[in-house]
């Protein structure tokens, strides 16, 4: 199943990429042109994706429950502490994304706690000072 | 004749320096490259940064942000919708971004943005292999002109890029009108280095890059140089390099390194920008890293940098309506 | 420049303070990193890309330090790969098979210098194989044109391990998904942008570092996450340190004909394009297999068994070297990531590099010979320190190479849409893994596909619009003929494989 979803989806994927790929014009001493290779290219992942439609093979097992649901978490943290990494600063994101991070991978809640506490502030050392890499300072910037 | 340098700049720097209760001064300067770490914007933006702190034109320290992006358009956005009023903000640009802009490639027009100062410049070249049977630019002017389509011509950029342009300018000197000129074959590759082995391996005929992505080929014979785009021959040591102009074609391609600041930066602000770069492009250490890194050292600033500007967009804009790249 | 004065001035370069330092630097690091249970070179060198990019290295020293990685990672995944019996990632799992039962009867200390010593000869040879071959393979390079070019990239896509793979439609299918993402951005020859969606981010294309990042950092904390108890800590059982040292030693005596053998099959395995270190290593036991096992110890913990696919692993891993530094074809997934680094450092690998650039190609290998003796003299008395590194529990320590890998990515660029397009390929890269599809062709695509595009159309318009140049040239004819050849070989080797494997 999963090898037939996949393959239907990139199916659709390379029909569009195709599609939009055909419209691609340059006017000018280019006799190749802008959509021949997305053109050239949509038409054997047509096909090799349709080969795992037509002949998939044995499901993966796919993580559920709690698993899956921990891996949601985890991407979720990641993609938040992309967006407060700039107005809220290295260090506070840091330490809560490490706290979030330790919980999810399993580390007691102590561990996770001394995980972020120390691991951010070491962590802006390190890229601040050794590795001079400008890093957001978000609430603390005064 | 160092110490005469030395000693002029220092007078100058006297002489120019602002009275300090009055000018501007700018403050933790974040210089915009619009390129990865490595190539030449970023080269300009990080020897600029060094500069204005050796020579204490800045307070506090000027720091290098890589923002790389359709080919400078996504700085270029930057600096318009976010820092336009910034005076602590400017952008490398290079006549490639200002052959963009007048394609209307970027998010704005030439007159959204502050051109300030020009400081050093990259010449166009004109090159064939060494077994070329093209001796002159005149030999090649009269291929083009009978066949159009007989020459691979190359080029470090895409058509209707400034490289193409540049060769397009040299053709229609050449009398060539815009349908012959649609007929010429380019070769688009993405620096000098890669097209000059394909040239001596026979695959292409014709080249046109800077001049400072030839030297080691010039200096090893490999190729030959039918011609430099400048106005004037260049100094030593390529002082025996022809002209176009030299041998009868109007035709002039550099590719200036240069800064610009945001539209809403005041005019006093401005000009203090436009005094500082002078001072910098004065400067003995300006003038040793421009050749060190293959620039000639070429200054244009303030009102007489925005008219050249004016004039560039507007000339590639025509040839790239002529030729069909832009509507 | 003659080789000798060529390595000579390489050797200048490599043995410069700073240099020895972050090689020294590097292969500690990489053996730690590649230590870890789980994680192989290739995810090792990604992990440590943003940090070589947050140091502000120049593109010599960059190389030094990945280079120096990757060898190291190869030396630390043996060791979770004998001590645990979990391989770090393909090219591991042939070590398992003796490594782990010598670990079991409270051998592995044995095992692991006896794979020490293996990597550090198999390594050895590539180098001085790399040091012979590479210049005169560069030499080539004023013949390739445009049209010898598409000949070589189609090479590269058609031998990218994937024949000889189970899955050969997903890994051709993973080939064509890479070449889609190439096309993102503006077009190099044209200027219009493809794919774009207005977002001027994208004008330049998606940056593989941030693929590669995410595919396989991001990508492997969600498979960690699936494992039975992630916090758990794993301990395995370790002899005393110094009666080991004699046992290796007379362990050590009985595969020298092995190491020999898997030196040389490893090398020849690693030149060819698309048959990299997993086919080694594989092949490289199975013919020790045929050639020595007399009694039938192999499987149940014989040094020999772990002698020859650590030896050709490593000696696999040197001799990609070869095609990605003269033509600028990844032969390994260690080596399509150097790749990528070498080129967003502006480095173009190819011919062209060894004449104009011959301090980084020379200094790189000078710096390989080092770290491969860096790495094996620091891996024989450390041995117990690096087991021990197997300890940390991976709960504590995903975290922390999640928000390396997220400011690192961040700070190559400073734009936020560079860390969702990581996330989102590491979300893309968990699923596709799941599904057996392969990562390393999507970003062999991603890279190479642009220049396969560029070729061709340089070719076409050189020739204004005549197609039949692909096909009119005797370098490009010979190279679709060796692709052809090389195809039907490893489908050769890889049945012969299995029937050897089968026969005992």
């Amino acid at each position: 199943m999963t090898d037939r979803l996949l393959g239907l989806f990139v199916c659709l994927m390379a029909i569009a990429y195709g599609w939009v790929g055909y419209g691609y014009t340059a006017g000018f001493t280019d006799p190749v042109g802008p959509s021949f290779m997305p053109m050239l290219i949509s038409v054997p992942m047509f096909f090799f994706s349709f080969y795992l439609v037509v002949r998939p093979e044995p499901n993966p097992a796919w993580a559920s429950g709690g698993v899956l649901l921990r891996q949601a978490f985890s991407v979720g943290a990641l993609i938040a502490y992309a967006i407060a990494l700039s107005p809220v600063g290295f260090l506070i994101s840091t330490a809560i994304v490490l706290i979030a991070g330790g919980l999810i991978s399993g580390a007691t809640p102590k561990k996770s706690l001394l995980l972020g506490l120390i691991g951010s502030p070491v962590m802006y050392v390190l890229f601040n000072y050794l590795l001079a890499l400008p890093l957001p300072k978000g609430i603390f910037s005064f | 004749m160092n110490t005469f340098k030395l000693a002029t700049a220092a007078m100058a720097a006297i002489i120019l320096s602002p009275l300090p209760t009055s000018a501007f001064e700018p403050t933790n300067v974040q210089c915009v490259a619009p390129a990865d770490p490595g190539g030449g914007l970023d080269f300009a933006c990080r020897t600029i940064g060094r500069i204005l702190s050796e020579l204490d034109l800045v307070k506090g320290t000027v720091q290098t942000l890589n923002m790389p992006g359709g080919t400078g358009a996504v700085a270029f956005g930057y600096l318009k919708s976010k820092k336009a009023g910034d005076p602590n903000t400017m952008v490398t640009g290079s006549t490639i971004h200002v052959t963009q802009i007048a394609q209307g490639k970027y998010p704005g027009k030439y007159d959204d943005v502050r051109w300030t100062a020009m400081i050093g410049a990259d010449v166009g070249a004109i090159s064939v292999s060494k077994n070329s049977t093209l001796q002159t630019l005149a030999d090649l002017a009269k291929v083009i002109k009978e066949t159009p389509g007989s020459l691979a011509v190359a080029g470090g950029s895409a058509i209707g890029g400034w490289d193409h342009i540049r060769f397009l300018m040299f053709a229609r000197a050449a009398g060539l009108s815009a349908e012959e000129m649609k007929k010429i074959k380019w070769v688009q590759f993405d620096a000098g280095g890669p097209a000059v082995t394909q040239m001596m391996g026979g695959h292409i005929d014709v080249l046109l890059v800077d001049l400072s992505e030839l030297v080691g080929f010039i200096q090893s014979g490999d190729v030959r140089i039918l011609s430099v785009l400048s106005e004037n021959p260049l100094p030593d040591p390529w002082d025996k390099l022809p002209t176009a102009r030299q041998q009868g074609f109007e035709a002039v391609g550099y590719n200036w390194r240069g800064f610009y600041l945001g539209n809403e930066v005041s005019d006093d602000d401005y000009k203090a920008w436009v005094d500082i770069f002078d001072k910098v492009y004065k400067s003995p250490n300006w003038q040793k890293a421009a050749k060190d890194y293959g620039l000639m050292p070429l200054w244009k600033g303030g009102a007489e940098f925005e008219a050249s500007i004016k004039a560039a967009v507007e000339e590639t804009r025509d040839l790239s309506k002529a030729i069909g790249v832009i509507q | 420049m003659d080789t000798l004065s060529a390595l000579a001035l390489g050797f200048e370069v490599a043995l410069r303070p700073e240099n020895l330092l972050i090689a020294l630097i590097g292969s500690f690091l990489g053996t730690v990193i590649g230590a870890l249970p789980g994680i192989g070179p290739v995810n090792g060198i990604a992990i440590m890309i943003p940090v070589c990019f947050a140091l502000g290295l120049d593109p010599v020293s960059s190389l030094i330090m990945l280079c120096s990685i990757y060898y190291g990672c190869m030396y630390g995944g043996r060791i979770a790969s004998i001590t645990l019996g979990i391989p770090g990632d393909e090219a591991a799992v042939m070590a398992t098979l003796d490594g782990f039962p010598m670990a079991q009867k409270g051998k592995a200390t044995v095992a692991l210098i006896i794979s020490g010593v293996g990597s550090f000869f198999g390594g050895t040879v590539a180098t001085i194989g790399l040091t012979l071959f590479a210049p005169a393979l560069a030499s080539l390079a004023i013949y390739f044109g445009p049209s010898e070019y598409v000949a070589l990239f189609i090479m590269a896509f058609l031998t990218v391990g994937g024949v000889a793979t189970k899955h050969p439609t997903k890994t051709l299918l993973a080939v064509t998904f890479g070449l889609a993402l190439s096309t993102i951005g503006a077009d190099s020859q044209s200027g219009i942008p493809r794919y774009t969606f207005d977002i001027l981010k994208l004008y330049d294309g998606i940056n593989y570092i941030v693929v590669i990042v995410g595919a396989y950092a991001i990508g492997e904390y969600l498979s960690f996450l699936e494992e039975k108890d992630p916090g758990a800590v794993v301990r395995p059982k370790m002899e005393p340190l110094k009666s080991s040292y004699r046992n290796a030693w007379n362990d050590l005596q009985r595969c020298w004909g092995a190491i020999l053998r898997s030196s040389g099959i490893g090398f020849i395995i690693g030149i060819l394009p698309g048959a990299g270190p997993t086919l080694a290593s594989y092949l490289g036991y199975v013919t020790e297999k045929k050639i020595s096992d007399k009694d039938g110890t192999f499987g149940t913990g014989d040094p020999r068994g772990v002698a020859a696919p650590e030896t050709a692993d490593n000696a696999a891993a040197g001799g990609a070297m070869v095609p990605m530094l003269t033509l600028g074809i990844p032969g390994s997934g260690g080596t399509a990531i150097m790749l990528a680094m070498l080129m967003s450092l502006n480095i173009t690998p190819g011919p062209l590099l060894f004449e104009r650039q011959p301090e980084i190609v020379w200094g790189l290998i000078a710096a390989l010979y080092i770290s491969n003796v860096m790495l094996v003299v620091m891996n024989i008395p450390l041995v117990g320190f690096f087991v021990k590194m197997l300890q940390v529990p991976p709960s504590l320590l995903m975290p922390v190479v999640m928000v390396f890998a997220i400011v690192g990515v961040y700070s190559i660029n400073n734009v936020e849409i560079d860390i969702f397009l990581m996330i989102a390929f590491g979300v893309v890269g968990h699923i596709l893994r799941k599904a057996k599809v392969p990562i390393i062709p999507i970003i062999l695509g991603l890279l190479l596909g642009d220049e396969l595009e560029n070729a061709l159309r340089r070719a076409i318009a050189a020739s204004g619009g005549d197609w039949t140049v692909l096909f009119d040239k005797p370098i490009a004819v010979g190279i679709y003929a060796f692709t052809l050849v090389a195809i039907l070989a490893s489908i050769w080797l890889q049945r012969r494989g299995k029937r050897m494997e089968g026969a005992t």
